[in-house]
């Protein structure tokens, strides 16, 4: 089963929100898409679940031109930003729902429903309704709601976003095993490079409505196509040097090394972040972060460097990648 | 005493004192209803209350009456207006704002002076002595103010409800009989409510449509008491009718207070 997206595009009030998005998503493969907000994510997720039509370009799901079929014929599975449980139904009858919708027999939907809540760890709070419980339950339950649909994709819409930092992270490995060990190729929206990279095999960014780039995290972090991803992947942000001859360059804050041949920096400000420390450093060609290990203690001033192989290269005027 | 109680408690006597008058009145004896304050022997009475009753025809068959076309009316407005307001809640164009606008003007005419151009309609169709008929033009009037509550409230609904019951392969019907009209259950009630109460109260219409003393709805049949005699008026058993005549409806309110309160503020805050 494979997604296949051809320059899809989508247009309100003559302006276009994407345009000519393309990538394809193969078995059990989860593409992540990731863009700040407003740059078209959820317009993209909502265009390949057939919430709204596409202006422009094709979907095929399985090889099936599904551009112009309703999401009912697409047999898509998606978890919603707010989950969007059915408030007035307890939990299992919001998975019942579909299932007796699409005409599954009562004892199947039984039997599919235990077995999805215990899997889930849901089992002891079927009879509960939405609003009696906590984010990380109900982002289970939606997650089982869609498991449930037997989808040919499945879409999560930034199925982490309104939960705190630390579930979020516990909850990471079990979506990865939950939903992308499945034969579905997998499509998730984030706006968190962190979440994106932990989650994704692929991860595309898009950037106001167009696909910036499009390849491994690996690939992401170590070739960056242009100064936009360059600064959107790898935490703490990547350090951008003056322009000079047209030339912009940049060096991640991970490959700087003190050395006392290199050149001259003051120390401005330190932030201690457990495993290692960022350093912000100023310089004759402006402020630069380093990172260093959190034994580390410098003098404040201090002599840095860096090799020529870690150095990014990117044309001052498209932003794009030099070579 | 608190003196916002005291407050309560002139506000109560205000709002309640016609009824509680109207009741007093009922149990009176025609003797006492003139000297209201004096206290005498045969002060009280239920013979207002069994001469009504025992009326020809019987004043439950009014009762009847008018709790068909109550229900017949509420029961046609909502299935034309929630599929409207539906449509109207969930659209952002100009037309479905325009139609709106059009709804709140019809929702603000007086009525009244829409009754001698539709006896015409009547008299044409041929609708005159039918209760079933009465329901047409009082669904056509409750329509404007039901589509607006129910407008309102299918609008406050989040999208993303509707979308993921799209995902689950609900077709439209099963999104609002299985999602959406649940939700708005609220809204639904008060406005039947509205609905019903309008329609039991009705007068002008129903006095020129109906004839036949046997199908006259509550309102023409309290009318027709009072207006029995041409040397007295009957206070006592119009006090009895108009008594059993608000019963059904106070029943009715107490039983769905909680969701007509609910469902007019609903709208009135986001969440």
């Amino acid at each position: 089963m494979t997604l296949n997206v051809i320059n899809m595009g989508k247009c309100i009030n003559k302006k276009w929100i994407i345009r000519d998005i393309s990538f394809d998503v193969k078995d059990g493969e989860c593409l992540a898409i990731l863009g700040p907000s407003g740059c078209g994510k959820s317009t993209t997720l909502r265009l390949i679940a057939g919430l709204d039509k596409a202006n422009q370009g094709k979907i095929y799901i399985n090889g099936l031109d599904v551009t112009n079929l309703s999401p009912v014929d697409r047999q898509v599975g998606m978890v919603f930003q707010s989950y969007a449980l059915f408030p007035h139904l307890d939990v299992s009858s919001n998975l019942s729902l579909g299932l007796k919708i699409r005409g599954v027999s009562l004892e199947d939907q039984t039997k599919k429903i235990t077995s999805i809540l215990s899997i889930m760890q849901l089992d002891h709070l079927s009879d509960r309704l939405p609003s009696e419980l906590s984010g990380g339950q109900r982002q289970r339950v939606a997650l089982a709601r869609a498991l449930l649909r037997d989808a040919h994709v499945y879409l999560l819409d930034e199925p982490m976003s309104n939960l705190d930092a630390q579930l979020r992270e516990t909850l990471r490995p079990e979506l990865r095993k939950l939903v992308l060990n499945r034969e579905q190729p997998v499509l998730y929206v984030t706006h968190d490079q962190q979440e994106a990279m932990a989650m994704a095999d692929r991860i595309a960014i898009l950037k106001d409505g167009y696909i910036e780039q499009i390849g491994t995290p690996e690939e992401l972090y170590k070739k960056p196509g242009s100064i936009f991803v360059a600064n959107f992947i790898g935490r703490p942000q990547i350090n951008m040097l003056p322009i000079s001859n047209g030339v912009i360059k940049a060096i991640r804050p991970e490959h700087i090394y003190i050395d006392n041949q290199g050149f001259p920096c003051k120390l401005v400000h330190k932030e201690w972040l457990g495993i290692n420390q960022l350093f912000f450093l100023d310089t004759a060609i402006g402020p630069i972060r380093m990172i260093c290990e959190s034994s580390v203690s410098l003098p404040q001033e201090i002599n840095i460097s860096w090799d020529e192989k870690n150095v990014h290269e990117f044309n001052a005027n498209s932003g794009k990648r030099c070579i | 005493m608190k003196r916002q109680n005291i407050l309560i408690i002139i506000l109560l006597l205000w709002s309640l004192g016609p009824l509680l008058w109207q009741i007093y009145t009922s149990f009176s004896t025609t003797e006492s209803i003139i000297r209201p304050f004096e206290t005498e022997g045969n002060r009280w009475t239920i013979d207002h209350y069994i001469q009504v009753l025992n009326a020809d025809p019987p004043f439950w068959r009014y009762l009847f009456n008018s709790f068909i076309v109550g229900i017949t009316s509420t029961f046609l407005t909502l299935l034309l207006a929630i599929p409207a307001s539906y449509v109207i809640g969930n659209s952002n164009s100009k037309f479905a704002k325009s139609f709106k606008i059009l709804l709140l003007t019809a929702s603000l005419f007086p009525y009244v002076l829409l009754f001698l151009s539709l006896l015409e309609v009547a008299r044409d169709f041929g609708l005159g002595n039918n209760l079933f008929a009465l329901c047409i033009p009082y669904s056509a009037l409750s329509m404007p103010l039901a589509v607006l509550l129910l407008s309102a409230a299918f609008k406050d609904l989040p999208n993303d409800l509707e979308e993921a019951a799209r995902i689950e392969g609900l077709n439209l019907w099963q999104r609002l009989r299985y999602v959406l009209m649940p939700l708005i259950t609220p809204a639904i009630s008060s406005t039947a409510i509205i609905i019903f109460i309008f329609s039991w109260n009705e007068y002008p219409i129903a006095l020129t449509w109906i004839t036949k003393s046997n199908l006259i709805t509550l309102p023409v049949a309290i009318a027709r008491i009072a207006g029995s005699s041409i040397y007295s008026v009957p206070y006592g058993a119009y006090a009895a009718a108009t008594v059993l005549g608000a019963i059904p409806l106070i029943l009715i309110v107490l039983l769905f207070q909680r969701q007509i309160v609910s469902g007019l503020t609903q709208g009135a805050i986001k969440g």
